[in-house]
Formats: structure tokens, sequence, C-alpha cells
């Protein structure tokens, strides 16, 4: 008589699961060039995710403190941070007038992305790499997900230069 | 264990006082504001503390 598979995992629900937090990065075009608002004292914001709040949300929610409307908001990478999994979204917004107090206006560099090998996530991965990822992501999206190229008509000439990726493990 | 998260971005983990500690030093340093500790409490997240590990405190 077959006997039933012991179970592949034997962690039960505890608070010491790997806890999840989201990551926005906000950017928005000036002109020719895409520019990020970083918040002056960290390099990107990170936040909690609540039972029963979806990101987009928690995150729309998030924006309109900053006084900032999404017009187009999406996941784009997931990665470990310390004891925690980083949700990444990328968030495209009208540029503000005045970014305000809390805010930092700077343009967006090019950066290599940050590689493991085969079998193992990299070492260390920067912001800088993260953003790159995301917004080779959005040059995906662009061109692959209608309501996203729909909300975003001015911004493929400014995606041109970035290879498009699907969404990935950093 | 709690935790704030400032709308600038800063971020800071600890016991009830350490926060309350730090809140109170990043608002005089990077904002000019001062902060009561029932302010700080008032917005301050709680974290669930992970278990010890077997054996761990024996």
């Amino acid at each position: 008589m077959a006997q039933l598979e012991p179970p592949v995992g034997s962690t039960p629900w505890s608070p010491d699961f790997v806890g999840q937090r989201l990551e926005l990065l906000m950017v928005h075009r000036a002109g020719g060039e895409i520019r990020v608002l970083r918040p002056v004292h960290a390099d990107a914001l990170r936040v909690g995710w609540a039972v029963g709040r979806s990101a987009d949300e928690i995150l729309t929610e998030l924006l309109g403190r900053y006084g900032l409307v999404p017009r187009v908001l999406h996941s784009t990478s997931w990665r470990h941070v310390d004891d925690e999994v980083v949700l990444t979204y990328l968030v495209v917004v009208d540029g503000p007038a005045d970014p305000g107090p809390h805010l930092v206006d700077e343009p967006v560099g090019r950066a290599a992305l940050a590689r493991g090998d085969a079998t193992a996530a990299p070492a260390s991965i920067g912001i800088a790499q993260v953003l790159e990822h995301a917004l080779r992501h959005l040059s995906w999206l662009i061109a692959d997900d209608a309501a996203v190229g729909a909300a975003l008509p001015d911004w493929r000439p400014l995606l041109e230069p970035y290879v498009p990726e699907p969404f990935q493990a950093l | 264990m709690k935790e704030v998260t400032c709308i600038c971005g800063w971020t800071c983990r600890g016991t009830e006082d350490e926060v309350v500690a730090q809140v109170i030093d990043h608002g005089r340093a990077a904002h000019g504001i001062e902060s009561t500790r029932d302010e700080i409490l008032a917005i301050a997240v709680e974290i669930p503390m992970p278990s010890q590990p077997a054996g761990a405190g024996d």
C-alpha cells in the first residue's frame, strides 16, 4: 500500500517566517530625461505590507502623502535584504512642480545589472541596479502590456535605450 | 519591537525606548522638530519578535 509522502515543508506559520516589505521607486519624465524622486534620507521608500491590503492600495496611498498620482504602478523585481524579501514596485508619475521637503529629484543614471551565478542571487545589489532593472522591465511592459503602453505613450522614446526584461528575482 | 518610518525615508527599529530616542534625535537633527514619547508611540508600528531558536537561553 502506498504511503503518503512526507511534506516538503515543515515550518509552521510563525513570526519567524521571512517577512516582506514593499519598495517604491518613483520616476517621472522631464523633457527627454528620466528622473527619480528619492526620499531625502533613504535610497528608496520602503514600507510594511499589512495583511488584508493590496500592495497597489498601500503604495497609491503612500504616493498621496507626497501629492503624487500614479500613471503606471507595477511590480518589477524582488530580492532579499537582510531578513526580509523586498518586493520592488516602479511608479511613473507626472513630474511635480516642486518635489517638496521630503523628496530629492535626481537624474537616472545607467547601471550594470547585478548578476548572481546559476544557482544563487548576486552577493550585493545596489539601488541603482534595482532601478536599472525596473526601467528595463518598464521597457518590456510598454511594448507587451496594452494598458501600460496606453498610459505612457510619451515614454516610448525614453525607454528605447533599455533592453526589455521580464519581472525577475535580483 | 517597534518600527518608525519617517516621510523622508529614514527608518528605525528597536525596543520602545530605543525607537523613542532615535526618533527624537532624528526629528531634531533632520527636521528641527520636537516629538514627545506619546506622539512617537502613536505612530510606531509593532513588529513581532522572532521566537528564540531551540535551546537558546537555556
